[in-house]
């Protein structure tokens, strides 16, 4: 026993049994020749007496565990079910505590176990033998079983399961019916009446009660039933299930209310069930009739075919119309119970009510319908379809229904919902092939195989696909009458179909080969797809129409074509997208098609679609394949109207397809432009170019950011004749795009757009130093245009997106170096001095912020410049330390992307007095930074500046000039502010300012500490605040301090809040001598008395560290005093009582008390102002 | 759940086959329980509860019951009828005085509604014995050609010496196989 149970608890407390338990759940009959040896080892312990409590709950967690997995059903034979168990097994489950929380899978085990047992053929008044007169208190066997199967139907945990399967077996046993089933049903019902669904423990009740009575309806003797039914039935009208929004008792309502309809009518076994068994490809293949004779003697069961009469109860009708309501409901489960309700009814009902169901069944399928009833309609048909309900004369109306099905797609905002009853229809055709037989279903056998082929093929959900394929094979194999079934099933088998582009581009193009689908295939896709919400299957599925069209190439020029180009100028976007592309690749397929036959295109196009196509050469065609849409609208239907019309539509694209749409129009009308806007001189036509720029630079200004999006790129791809004199006009349009205005802040997107344009503009515009500003990029207007693209390096918006002022600085460098290569290639003079500076410099600072991505496009931009050759960039500053600090020989090697790499080198930098104040800048949101890796080497390297620097006082006094210029122009700006406080921490802990400390008043600390409490004033921020006092005084935890805070701290900093450690803290500053200490002293004792707890005690510890890490900062008579208050202080506590304890101190160390403010308002930590 | 899923289980379902073995006492339902599961047969004791034996065959999980047929357990074998695929009858063939009793028993469970769909097989037991009639004779004396509510076969065999039980199970298998749509 003890070993045995050693093996156990520590199985238990690994969990690994439970682990091992889950691999078994997808084939969970591999477990089953384990069930016998873990049964009887689990058995022994809770059969053995000696075996305390603990293990045998233990026991039966693990054999809860093996049916959790396995089923109880497969499980429940392996039960001891001998007469000789049932008193022990009767007397262990009376002894459970039927509220213990801990142990619910012993008595959960323990009821299972009984209603095996109750199964032995034994009459159970032998158990009590004759009692005698003077035991007559005694309780006999049966009713102590009932009365434990009443107490357990009524708790709220598994074990009402259980008490549910337990009365099924045991009250319909012979002595127990007799005696008891009356009694018991009176029972359920009144304990249903009495509780409502509307309250916690009515619902318990109610889901026992009905549990109860739906597995003994079911599994009881349909005659020991019926005389109860109708009452049962009444009882559960009166419920109104359908109403609760409880779906676990709306299930056990179809449940129970198709149990009863069962109950009413008799079984009757279908005729035909075995005569179209042959399920197998390979059975159905064989010439038949080679069927081996058995030499038994067998006699065909001749199944009569009188229907006997008999009337069915009025009941029925009532029962199944509950199930047509519970097909509509809106959980798939309860849709799904009524269904197989739904069939088997049906299956007992007389021919004509049977076709009476049908027909109302068929309402579910109607436009008012939602999808909940399309998909419980097609679950109903199925279950009636193999149990070959639906007689051949619904066939005709049935298959209709089905084929819409089999496609139904209804939108829901930005998606659709039905892939769920697409799935049902492919059921419902799975069905057929069982059911019918194939001469009935020969008139429509073409259109349900192209419907299945098109659904296995095209439908954007695999498990649709697949299902589609099943339902396919099903009715090759059965029917054995689809064309060429064997060899679409081949190509598109379970397997094959879970490709979706393989589908799209590859299958369908083998299925079309056969004539009969090639047609409806092209069909669904002109109707169904290249209009889908997802864009990726317009795409797919325009794609597919290219590789179709050799399969059908008169069709599609004179029908599909046609019928796409009205389509393709609509109003739907998603239906113009897909038409405009699908134009694109017909017409593309048709001219491969024309010239690998040596034709010419007209051949495929009739007299119409050639008066639109007449000017344009087959050469172009293939071309501009991406154009070929928009070519048609030049002729027919105006080309800039759909260009124009696309750009302002981006707004409603979805992201992915904007891009697209965005580059697909623009590339568009660079070509479009030098195809047709050009004169014979070279020339624009000055009407059309003026009503063109002018349209476009106005909507530049489009309160929709998109269209700015659209109308900037468009301008940045005009061609050099149409810029020409208007040159101004669009840079000026342009440069009102890059200004942030407060309506348009988040217009990130824009701003990128035109930053790239414009250096697309000036590319397309060239360079002419004396030149007319209206036409080339010269001295007049390269001041305005760099000023432009500076200024969009400054762009650090943050919004939900996250950092999309990124996308405009990387845009923005990207132009400053096109436009100033293109200017050094041209006219290097037109860059002077102070331009060059400026670039760099910005540059420089974007080469040491802290997200990698844009450091290492800073970074390759500012290796470009500095190492171009043809001709080198005049005026850059310190060129010959910077080409030493980064050496041609490493240009390609250098790696910007990794901290480790870039910070070293950046930080040189700092020497180089041109740079120190940028790259000072951009080092401070590195170093206070959140990303360790940044904040790593970023830290090291300014460390490793700074100790290089401490000897060289004139260097020092300059960095520090440079540091408090940073601080002080950045001010309130928490960009910066915040993580350049943690910079500071960090310096100040490491001993970066250790020289200044032996100076009494040094400006430095000073002016740092007066910069400090300009920060800290009036900051709501809390974060803010106990970074201010934060952890790492001694600069070891520097790298987990966000994680300390937030751990100790987690409800006042939320995990989606970028955790900044903010500031430079005066216990730091404590370390400088003078009125300094004093400031700093007074400042935390304002902070000792914070309206937040959380703030006090964080500074009372503070301190304390403090005070022991420069213990020389306090007299040592008053030290001992001074820690005491500190650290036995419940500086959470109110605050008159913090304040009296803190102004203990002030005495103790002789700093003046902080008064409290007159405003009694300002306690109040809303109020933003913090009370001291 | 899709359609895929409803695929597996019914697979699974299909695979998975319920037989009910009944008969009158000493009829041999145990030993050929015992037989077919390569147990020992000698010493079988009459079953006075029930017996569930899971067995595998031709991929199919057959779980087989055999529950004790004395007189007094008889009105308990209606305990077990649900969702039976198949009905295999045992009958001793050496027992001729209750060949009539054994009739009136099986067409009783004929006329059960809970058995409707279920395929029988009737096994004319203990042929190994001298005295036991022919299967033929077990046909007439039952009256199986009068039967037409349910599919059925029977076949001599010998429980003890395992002699044709195979071909007797084989071919119920088949049948039920052989349906379309599997009863409720
Ligand atoms: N000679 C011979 N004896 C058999 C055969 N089958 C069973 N017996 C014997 O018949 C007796 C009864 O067999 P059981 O298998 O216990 O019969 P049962 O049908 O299970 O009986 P109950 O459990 O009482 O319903 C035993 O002594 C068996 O050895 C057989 O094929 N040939
Ligand atoms: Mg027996």
């Amino acid at each position: 026993m003890p070993v045995r149970a050693f093996i156990l608890t520590s199985l238990l407390q690994i969990s690994f049994f439970s682990g091992i338990m889950d691999k078994y759940q997808e084939q969970p009959h591999l477990l089953d020749r384990h069930l016998e040896w873990m049964m009887t080892l689990l058995l022994d312990i809770v059969r053995d007496n000696g075996s305390p409590p603990q293990l045998v709950h233990l026991a039966f967690k693990f054999l809860y565990i093996i049916t959790k997995v396995r089923g109880y059903k497969v499980f429940l034979p392996l039960f001891p079910h001998e007469v000789r168990d049932l008193q022990p097994v009767l007397d262990m489950l009376v002894d459970q505590n039927p509220k213990d929380p801990e142990t619910w899978e012993t008595r959960y085990m323990l009821l299972l176990w009984l209603s095996m047992i109750c199964l032995i053929p034994f009459d159970l008044a032998r158990f009590d033998g004759n009692i005698s007169e003077e035991e007559h208190t005694r309780v006999p066997t049966m009713d102590r079983i009932l009365a434990v199967a009443k107490c357990y139907l009524v708790v709220s945990d598994k074990a009402r399961d259980a008490a549910a399967v337990l009365v099924s077996k045991f009250i319909v046993r012979p002595d127990v019916k007799q005696k008891r089933m009356a009694d018991f049903l009176d029972w359920t019902l009144s304990m249903i009446s009495k509780s409502s669904f509307q309250s916690m423990e009515g619902t318990v009740v109610m889901n026992g009660m009905l549990q109860a009575l739906a597995q003994l309806f079911k599994h009881a003797k349909r005659e020991d039933c019926l005389p109860y039914a109708a009452t049962v039935l009444e009882c559960l009208d009166n419920c109104k299930l359908s109403e609760s929004n409880q779906m676990v008792l709306r299930k056990l309502g179809m449940k129970l209310v198709q149990r009863l309809g069962l109950t009413f009518v008799k079984p009757k076994v279908a005729k035909w069930r075995y005569q179209r068994g042959c399920r197998s490809l390979a059975a159905n293949l064989q010439a038949q009739g080679s069927v081996v004779q058995s030499q038994m003697t067998t006699v065909a069961a001749n199944e009569a075919d009188d229907e006997e009469e008999y009337d069915i109860p009025g009941e029925i009708e009532n029962v199944v119309e509950q199930l047509l309501v519970g097909l509509k409901d809106k959980d798939t489960i309860v849709r799904w119970s009524a269904a197989k309700g739904i069939g088997r009814i049906t299956g007992r009902l007389p021919k004509e009510l049977a076709d009476d169901v049908i027909g109302s069944l068929l309402d579910c399928f109607s436009f008012q319908e939602t999808d909940n009833a399309w998909h419980g309609g097609c679950l109903a048909l199925a279950e009636l379809g193999r149990r070959g309900l639906l007689l051949p004369s619904r066939i005709s109306d049935v298959v209709p229904v089905i084929l819409r099905a089999l496609t139904y797609d209804e939108k829901r905002g930005a998606c659709s919902v039905g892939s769920n009853v697409r799935d049902a229809a492919c059921y419902v055709c799975w069905a057929f092939a069982r059911a019918y037989d194939p001469t009935e279903l020969i008139p429509f056998i073409n259109q349900i195989a192209s419907a299945l082929i098109i659904a296995a093929v095209f439908d954007r959900d695999v498990n649709c696909r697949r299902a589609a394929s099943a339902a396919f094979q099903e009715n090759v194999g059965r029917q054995g009458t689809f064309p060429h079934g064997i060899d679409i099933l081949t190509a598109a088998d379970y397997f094959a179909v879970g490709n979706r582009v393989n589908c799209y581009l590859t299958i369908s193009v083998y299925i079309a080969g056969f004539p009969q689908y090639t047609q409806p295939m092209i069909d669904h896709l002109v109707n169904m797809k290249i209009n889908h919400w997802d864009s990726v299957i317009r795409e797919l599925s325009t794609k597919a129409l290219h590789n179709l069209t050799p399969r059908a190439s008169e069709y599609m020029a004179n029908v599909v074509l046609p019928r796409l180009l009205p389509l393709s100028v609509g109003t739907d976007l998603h239906t113009r997208h897909g038409a405009i592309l699908a134009c694109a690749e017909i017409t593309h397929a048709l001219c491969k098609l024309a010239e690998e036959n040596n034709r010419s295109i007209t051949h495929y196009f009739d007299e119409k679609s050639l008066e639109g196509l007449k000017q344009i050469h087959e050469e172009v065609c293939i071309k501009y394949k991406c154009l070929i849409p928009f070519m048609f609208f030049t002729v027919s239907a105006g080309w800039q109207w759909l260009i124009n019309d696309s750009l302002r539509s981006l707004t409603f694209a979805s992201s992915t397809a904007r891009q697209h749409i965005k580059e697909s129009a623009v590339s568009a009308l660079a070509a479009l432009c030098n195809e047709y806007y050009i004169n014979e001189k070279g020339e624009a036509d000055s009407a059309l170019q003026d009503e063109l720029v002018t349209m476009y630079v106005s909507e530049l200004q489009n309160t929709e950011e998109m269209v700015r999006c659209g109308f900037s790129r468009a301008l940045g791809a005009l061609p050099r004749f149409l810029l020409k004199g208007r040159l101004q006009q669009v840079l000026e349009g342009l440069k009102q795009v890059t200004l942030i205005s407060p309506g348009n802040v988040s217009f990130a997107e824009a701003r990128r757009d035109a930053l790239i344009a414009i250096a697309k503009v000036c590319q397309t515009a060239g360079v002419k130093g004396e030149g007319s500003q209206e036409e080339y990029v010269c001295k007049d207007n390269v001041a305005q245009i760099y000023a432009m693209l500076l200024n969009g390096v400054t762009d650090y918006t943050t919004d939900s997106r996250g950092d999309v002022g990124g996308w405009v600085r990387e845009a923005a460098m990207r132009s400053l170096m096109e436009v100033t290569l293109l200017l050094v290639q041209n006219e290097a003079e037109l860059i002077d001095a102070n331009i060059c500076k400026q670039i760099m410099c910005c540059v420089a600072q974007q080469s040491a912020e802290k997200i990698d991505k844009f450091r290492a496009h800073a970074g390759s931009v500012f290796l470009a410049l500095l190492h171009f050759d043809h001709p080198p960039i005049p005026h850059i500053p310190h060129r010959e330390e910077l080409e030493r600090i980064f050496p041609r020989s490493e240009k390609e090697t250098l790696n910007w992307n990794a901290a480790s790499e870039a910070f070293p080198r950046i930080t040189q930098l700092l020497a180089l007095p041109a740079y120190q104040y940028s790259v000072l800048l951009g080092l401070s949101v590195s170093v206070g930074g959140l990303t360790e890796t940044t904040l790593r080497y970023s830290a090291q390297s300014l460390f490793d500046y700074m100790k290089k620097i401490q000897n060289d006082s004139s260097a020092l006094e300059s960095f520090c000039e440079t540091l408090l210029k940073v601080f002080e122009d950045n001010l309130r700006n928490d960009r910066v502010s915040v993580p350049l406080l943690t910079m500071l921490d960090q310096m100040l802990a490491n001993g970066c300012f250790d020289t200044f400390t032996m100076q009494e008043n040094h400006p430095f600390p000073v002016k740092l500490f007066t910069l400090c409490k300009e920060e800290i004033k009036r900051s709501k921020d809390i974060r803010k605040l106990r970074s201010s006092i934060g952890e790492p005084s001694t600069g070891t935890s520097v790298f987990a301090f966000p994680q300390h805070l937030e751990l100790r701290f987690p409800g006042h900093c939320p995990a989606q809040s970028v955790f900044f450690p903010v500031f430079s803290r005066f216990c730091g500053l404590i370390q400088f001598q003078g009125d300094m200490r004093e400031k700093v002293f007074f400042q935390l004792f304002l902070l000792l008395c914070h309206p937040f707890p959380v703030i006090r005690k964080t500074t009372a510890s503070q301190v304390y560290e403090m005070l022991i890490t420069y213990s020389d900062v306090l007299d040592p008579a008053i030290m001992d005093s001074v820690l005491t208050i500190l650290s036995d202080t419940n500086w959470e506590a109110e605050l008159p009582v913090v304040r009296e304890k803190r102004n203990c101190l002030c005495d103790l160390m002789n700093v003046p008390k902080p008064q409290l403010p007159p405003s009694p308002f300002s306690c109040t930590a809303s109020k933003g102002d913090l009370s001291w | 759940m899709g359609l895929l899923t409803i695929l597996k289980k019914m697979r699974e379902k299909e695979r998975e086959l319920r037989l009910l073995v009944l008969g009158l006492d000493n009829a041999g339902k145990t030993t050929l329980l015992k037989r077919f599961n390569g147990e020992d047969v000698t010493g079988t004791a009459p079953t006075l509860g029930f017996n569930i034996k899971t067995l595998e065959h031709r991929g199919f999980k057959l779980n087989v019951w055999d529950v004790g047929g004395q007189s007094s357990l008889r009105s308990y074998w209606r305990n077990y009828f649900e969702s039976t695929d198949g009905l295999v009858w045992v009958v001793d063939s050496g027992d001729r005085e209750r060949l009539q009793l054994c009739g009136k028993e099986l067409r009783g469970l004929l006329r059960e509604e809970r058995l409707a769909g279920a395929t029988l097989l009737v096994f004319a037991n203990k042929q190994d014995l001298p005295g036991a009639l022919p299967a033929s004779a077990i046909r007439e004396a039952l009256e199986l050609d009068s039967i037409r509510s349910h599919h059925w076969c029977i076949q001599g065999c010998s429980a003890f010496t395992g002699h044709n039980l195979l071909p007797g199970i084989d071919w119920l298998l088949d049948d039920i196989a052989s349906r379309v749509c599997p009863p409720d």
